[in-house]
């Protein structure tokens, strides 16, 4: 299992909607949408390009992280 | 995007070490802090921070410094330069900063902006992050310089990292900003200049408040909000 500084943790976001991530294996999972960021030789890759997406969602927009930033728009 | 700055770490290190860089570097490390303040325990956002030859100026200070950037190899660079210093690699792209809203006490972007083409979406999100009467202090090369032309140059020929970048002068810079702010500009010596007669042309120029410098730098502090 990855090991991720708690500090760093603590601040960061999921770039598409904001909410909280949290770590899961070698991944950061966000709490609110699910898409999964990966962690390569202890270094978030917090790039949306880079989300494996959750079982079941083909596209990033339709992501609820994507359809709350939408509406903040 | 990540890939036009990954085989540039070496050659990006390698031109701030020559006389002429080194002093570039000088002039524009001092504007930068003069600007930034850095002090001990704040949380400080690196935006594009690269290979880090300006976050370690700044980590000297004290604070805890988080590195965003585009490319591994840039960022392997600069966590390697950081060692014993409170600093944190993250990728992540400017136009997407993967943190909440206020999280860190002062941000700074230094020679990031001229490869985005949406400055005002990056300064934008410099400013979400930043907490209320914190600072953002950005730093851009600047079009009306002669450096800029120079640079253009060189690009066409294919041979620098500046043929994606997108100069811009201090009043662009003014304008896709939601406040006001201050703006400097430094590096007011040319490439070709005799080294040694460099600190007396800054000198100058920073006297006469020029804003023909190459490297524009431009401080904003994050009002508090109406309750």
């Amino acid at each position: 299992m990855t090991e991720i500084d708690k500090e760093l943790l603590d601040i960061l976001a999921c770039p598409i909607g904001k909410a909280d991530l949290k770590l899961e294996g070698d991944f950061l999972v966000c709490t609110r949408c699910g898409a999964r960021y990966p962690i390569k030789d202890g270094i978030p890759v917090l790039l949306i390009d880079e989300a494996v997406l959750p079982e079941g969602v083909s596209s990033v927009e339709e992501l609820e992280c994507w359809k709350e930033r939408e509406k903040g728009n | 995007m990540g890939r036009l700055f990954d085989t540039w770490p070496e050659k990006y290190d390698a031109w701030f070490a020559t006389p002429i860089g080194f002093l570039v570097k000088k002039y524009e490390s001092e504007l930068i802090m003069d600007l930034l303040r850095p002090k001990q325990g704040e949380m400080i956002l690196d935006a594009g921070c690269g290979t880090g030859i300006f976050t370690f100026n700044i980590l000297r200070l004290g604070p805890c410094v988080v590195g965003l950037d585009i490319s591994l190899p840039m960022l392997r660079r600069a966590e390697h330069k950081a060692v014993g210093y409170h600093f944190r690699g993250v990728i992540g792209d400017m136009m997407n900063l993967p943190f909440p809203d206020g999280s860190f006490e002062k941000v700074v972007s230094i020679t990031a902006l001229e490869f985005i083409k949406d400055a005002k979406g990056a300064l934008d999100e410099m400013f979400r992050v930043t907490k209320q009467c914190g600072c953002i202090v950005v730093a851009t090369l600047n079009s009306l310089s002669p450096w800029a032309q120079h640079r253009r140059v060189k690009a066409q020929k294919g041979k620098t990292i500046f043929d994606r970048a997108i100069f811009r002068s201090p009043e662009e810079i003014a304008a896709i900003a939601p406040i006001a702010g201050e703006i400097r500009t430094a590096i007011h010596f040319s490439e070709d200049d005799n080294p040694e007669l460099v600190p007396g042309i800054e000198s100058e120029g920073h006297h006469m408040g020029l804003k023909t410098g190459a490297f524009i730098a431009a401080c904003w502090e994050k009002p508090r909000k109406a309750q």
